[in-house]
């Protein structure tokens, strides 16, 4: 049976073609590798349209479908669903599809393409096709992605801000997904210090213009105009739970290493370690308490080797320096070029990276936690005695005001004016349940 | 033969003057009652039948009308069988009409002429507004309280009739009340509002800690500030709440009054403690349904949770837990101080001048997302934080965490302040406020703001800090100087609000991030 003509026009591309596929119902990024792989989107699409039975033999394999069962039956499930596939695509043709994308602004890579980075070749199921908004070519350069729980403590968000404006303020790539906690964390720090020449790289669950979570939306944004959001799932796509560890394997693929900030021993990000083991990227771990359940996950993969130590930026950098050879030369450039001036005025120790000082002083790290308490002893040096035993009490653990009381034996009003005038000096930050040190 | 009485219907918390007409003629014998009256009104045919008939009574063998008018009203309930029987007497010249002359009645009648009470004494007798009234003897409290009619009670029809009569004196008020209002005199003046002992209410003082929980319940009663409580279970958030009463000042006259109709048009009995000048607290249950909190009902309209704790506290604990539409039927009554409820035919409105004291547990499990002790995933933590965001929460002028206490702290026994010193200077805070002309600082209006919460300098600068990074929102800084405000009337400054004060509103403050709640917080 040949195709109508019709069907298909000059003036689109073949991703069109390809787009389209990817955006009809129950499409898989699994189902759309087997139809696509190697295959022009065009003829793919019009034999689709035409519904070729051929097509179905390339879908007999796939695991939704009556897996387990005889291949007769399977196959005629997939007969089924290239029916129903092909009355489908005569209502959302590739050239409304495109136009979606195009008024949407995003656009489509697909595997093979020039723009397609090229570190998602080490999947074993590459992602067929990438939607993206923004720049990808940021991912050439080195790639660190910075994952973790939703459910930070202020410890997990600490860290992750620290390691993302780091490494963002070297010139890394941060790659993370968008989520609440640490990956929220690790970009809005890659954003206070990012350098002109390098850009954060978002992978999310849903459609690029299904924003998720809500309250993410600015910080989505920021990272789509200074670097890239890109996703395997169709616009209008929602951020399903089954998208989540596809998207944890493309963060993996994407990354030169990976570090798990916080983690339960069921979260995500364990799934996003298992990956990058898996093709060989080096996972890093942070340590943490053993009694905090958000550092069950990553304390395991340590002990279990799993992951490699992450105390400090310098840990994660070196991991890259033994996988990104040449390239991740630029991370230890003595001067930092474009850094802009970190937006947490309140951690002065993160500011001025000394890689000079490193570099000629091997042994003695100047590890920024050191540089902020030092920062912080100046500081406190100018602050009242009052203010000076507030400031002891204060952690990362929130504390409550009705504690502080009991333990300085201060009246409520000189312990709150105590806290604010350390707020104002960047030394003490306040939360709904207490305060804790900035 | 035709004959009139006066008594009332209840709407809402207000008594509706009716007059009870009745005729009797020649005819077919029959029993008609027109006049809109419900089922229960109806059926006041067969009570006033037997009730008659059993006192020894005549029951005319006559066609019998009774109208109740005014006609376009609706009566609801069985308050006006004892006027229909009474006017039934006059009309068969049992009775002499000069004797119930500027006489109102309200009662219900039981088969054997006993006469009981009805809900809504108090409005009713306060609406009929005749010289002297008939009320059923445990209404007697309330008809007293209105303090304008010569109270007059009887058990039974047939002692009724006599005293009318004038062949038996009517009984003493005190010999029909219940012992402990024996205090009440024969004519009724000033009895109940004096030599009670108000019922008890917990004491501060038994509040160990708790700076923040002390200083939120300090500033919620003298400035009238809507308090939220967060705090994990077993921290004292209801502890806290229930003392809130205590410290407030005791109630004027007016408002025991108002506070009283409410309780009497509820049917409830009238609490000791709003008695004796103390606010009344109320603490529904969250599976409260909004007939319930706001009031109404079919026919009745009965009023509800939010109506008897005006003039004092409303509690809600586990206030996430209230049903969406509940929690937000709720801006209304707290934006107008009184809740409308319209029905088809009749529309009213009840007083809901209440504080608004609300407990709530910072995440699902109570633990807040501490490690390791917080079981909640991350979608409920978000779900619970979003369930809770909006206009409602808006009307708090007071959102404070609450620690759980220290276990050396429930074992000392040194005490906290006790409620009567903190009360006291909840009166000077309420004193300076009203000296300004508001009654409370909480309703002190944002155009009025600049001028009534003066800042020195350095509290100013602390709020343009917050202001200027955003932490900060208009309507949040308006809701801190008044705060600040009643803080420095606490002090009892008057001046311009000083730095402290600020500082100590901001710490009271709501809207404070959580650490899961803003993932751009650093930028």
């Amino acid at each position: 049976m040949s195709p109508p003509l019709s069907a298909r026009s000059s003036d689109l591309p073949d991703n069109a073609y390809a787009a389209a596929i990817s955006a009809l119902p129950d499409m898989t990024p699994m189902r759309l590798l087997r139809l696509l792989r190697d295959r022009a989107g065009g003829e793919v699409y019009e034999r689709l349209l035409a519904g070729d039975a051929g097509l179905a033999e390339l879908l007999v394999g796939d695991a939704v479908l009556h897996l387990g069962r005889e291949r007769s039956v399977r196959l005629a499930a997939a007969r089924e669903l290239v029916r129903w596939w092909s009355s489908e695509l005569a209502g959302a043709p590739a050239s409304k599809i495109w136009g979606e994308l195009r008024s949407a602004g995003a656009t489509v890579v697909r595997y093979g393409d020039g723009s397609y980075p090229s570190k998602l070749g080490r999947l074993e199921f590459p992602p067929e096709l990438l939607y993206v908004h923004g720049d990808l070519h940021f991912a050439e350069a080195p790639t660190v992605a910075i994952v973790g729980t939703r459910r930070a403590t202020h410890y997990g968000i600490g860290v992750a801000e620290e390691l993302g404006a780091e490494l963002a303020a070297r010139g890394a790539c941060i790659v993370s997904g968008l989520a609440l906690g640490i990956d929220a964390a690790a970009h809005a720090g890659a954003l206070a210090r990012r350098r002109e020449d390098a850009g954060p790289l978002a992978v999310v669950g849903g459609g690029l213009d299904v924003v998720y979570p809500e309250r993410s939306r600015s910080l989505w944004a920021r990272v789509r105009s200074t670097g890239a959001v890109t996703s395997e799932a169709p616009l209008g796509a929602r951020p399903l739970g089954w998208r989540f560890p596809l998207r944890n394997r493309i963060i993996a693929g994407l990354s030169d290493v990976i570090v798990v900030v916080e983690s339960s021993r069921q979260g995500g990000s364990m799934h996003t370690a298992e990956a990058g083991n898996g093709i060989g990227v080096p996972v890093l771990a942070v340590p943490g308490s053993i009694r905090s359940a958000q550092s069950e996950g990553t304390n395991w993969l340590i002990s279990q080797g799993g992951a490699h130590l992450a105390l400090d930026v310098e840990d994660v950098l070196a991991a890259v320096a033994l996988v990104a050879g040449p390239l991740a030369l630029r991370l230890f450039e003595p001067e930092v070029r474009g850094a802009r001036p970190g937006v947490r005025g309140a951690r002065p120790g993160v500011r001025g990276a000394r890689p000079g000082v490193r570099g000629a002083r091997p042994g003695v790290r100047d590890r920024p936690d050191r540089l902020r308490r030092e920062e912080a002893e100046r500081l406190l040096a100018a602050r009242s005695t009052t203010e000076r035993a507030v400031y002891e009490l204060l952690g990362d653990e929130e504390i409550h005001v009705d504690v502080i009381c009991e333990r300085t034996s201060l009246q409520l009003g000189q312990v709150v004016m105590a806290l604010d005038r350390l707020a104002e000096a960047g030394l003490a930050m306040s939360y709904a349940s207490g305060w804790v040190r900035a | 033969m035709i004959a009139s009485v006066s008594s009332a219907t209840l709407l809402g918390v207000e008594g509706r003057r009716v007059l009870v007409e009745v005729h009797v003629s020649n005819g077919l014998p029959g029993f008609t009652i027109v006049g809109l009256p419900d089922a229960a009104c109806r059926e006041a045919r067969d009570r006033v039948r037997a009730a008659l008939l059993s006192s020894g009574l005549p029951w005319p063998l006559r066609r019998v009308t009774v109208n109740l008018a005014p006609s376009g009203l609706r009566k609801a309930g069985s308050g006006l069988d004892l006027p229909i029987a009474v006017g039934l007497l006059l009309a068969v010249g049992e009775l002499d009409a000069r004797t119930v002359a500027d006489c109102g009645f309200i009662g219900e009648l039981g088969l054997d002429g006993t006469i009981r009470s009805v809900p809504g004494v108090l409005p009713l007798v306060a609406a009929i507004r005749s010289s002297a009234i008939v009320v059923p003897p445990a209404g007697v409290i309330e008809a007293t309280l209105v303090g304008g009619p010569a109270v007059r009670s009887v058990r039974t029809l047939s002692e009724l009739v006599g005293a009318l009569r004038g062949q038996v004196p009517w009984p003493a008020l005190a010999s029909l009340t219940p012992a402990r209002h024996e205090a009440i005199g024969e004519d009724g003046s000033g009895g109940g509002l004096r030599g009670e002992a108000p019922s008890r209410v917990p004491d501060l003082s038994d509040v160990r800690g708790q700076a923040i929980g002390r200083a939120a319940v300090e500033v919620a009663a003298a400035g009238g500030h809507h308090l939220v409580l967060s705090g994990p279970p077993g921290s004292g958030k209801t502890m806290l709440a229930e003392r809130i009463v205590g410290v407030l000042p005791p109630l004027p006259r007016f408002e025991v009054l108002e506070t009283c109709r409410v309780h009497s048009a509820a049917g409830l009995p009238l609490p000791e403690g709003v008695l004796a000048g103390q606010p009344p607290f109320r603490a529904p249950h969250h599976s409260a349904s909004a007939v319930a909190l706001l009031g109404g009902g079919s026919s009745w309209l009965r009023p509800g949770e939010i109506s008897l704790a005006t003039n004092g506290v409303l509690f809600l604990d586990e206030l996430p837990e209230f049903p969406v539409p509940v929690r937000e039927s709720l801006r209304q009554p707290l934006e107008e101080r009184v809740v409308r409820i319209a029905r088809a035919r009749a529309s009213v409105c009840l007083p809901a001048a209440f504080l608004l004291v609300a407990a709530m547990n910072p995440c699902p499990c109570g633990e807040g997302g501490r490690g390791g002790a917080c079981s909640c995933s991350a979608a409920q933590l978000e779900r619970y934080a979003r369930r809770l965001s909006g206009p409602l929460l808006d009307r708090f002028d007071l959102h404070v965490a609450v620690s759980r206490p220290r276990a050396h702290e429930l074992f000392s026994t040194s005490k906290g302040e006790e409620s009567e010193v903190v009360a006291s200077r909840v009166a000077a805070a309420r004193a300076l406020s009203r000296s300004r002309g508001f009654a409370t600082n909480a309703r002190v209006p944002s155009h009025r703001l600049d001028e009534i919460v003066k800042l020195e300098s350095k509290a100013r600068a602390m709020l343009e800090r917050r202001l200027a990074s955003s932490e900060l929102s208009a309507r949040g800084l308006d809701r801190i100087r008044r705060v600040a405000r009643t803080l420095a009337d606490l002090q009892g400054e008057e001046g311009p609000v000083r730095a402290e004060a600020v500082a100590t509103a901001l710490e009271l403050r709501p809207g404070r991030r959580a650490l899961l709640a803003d993932p751009g917080c650093a930028a």
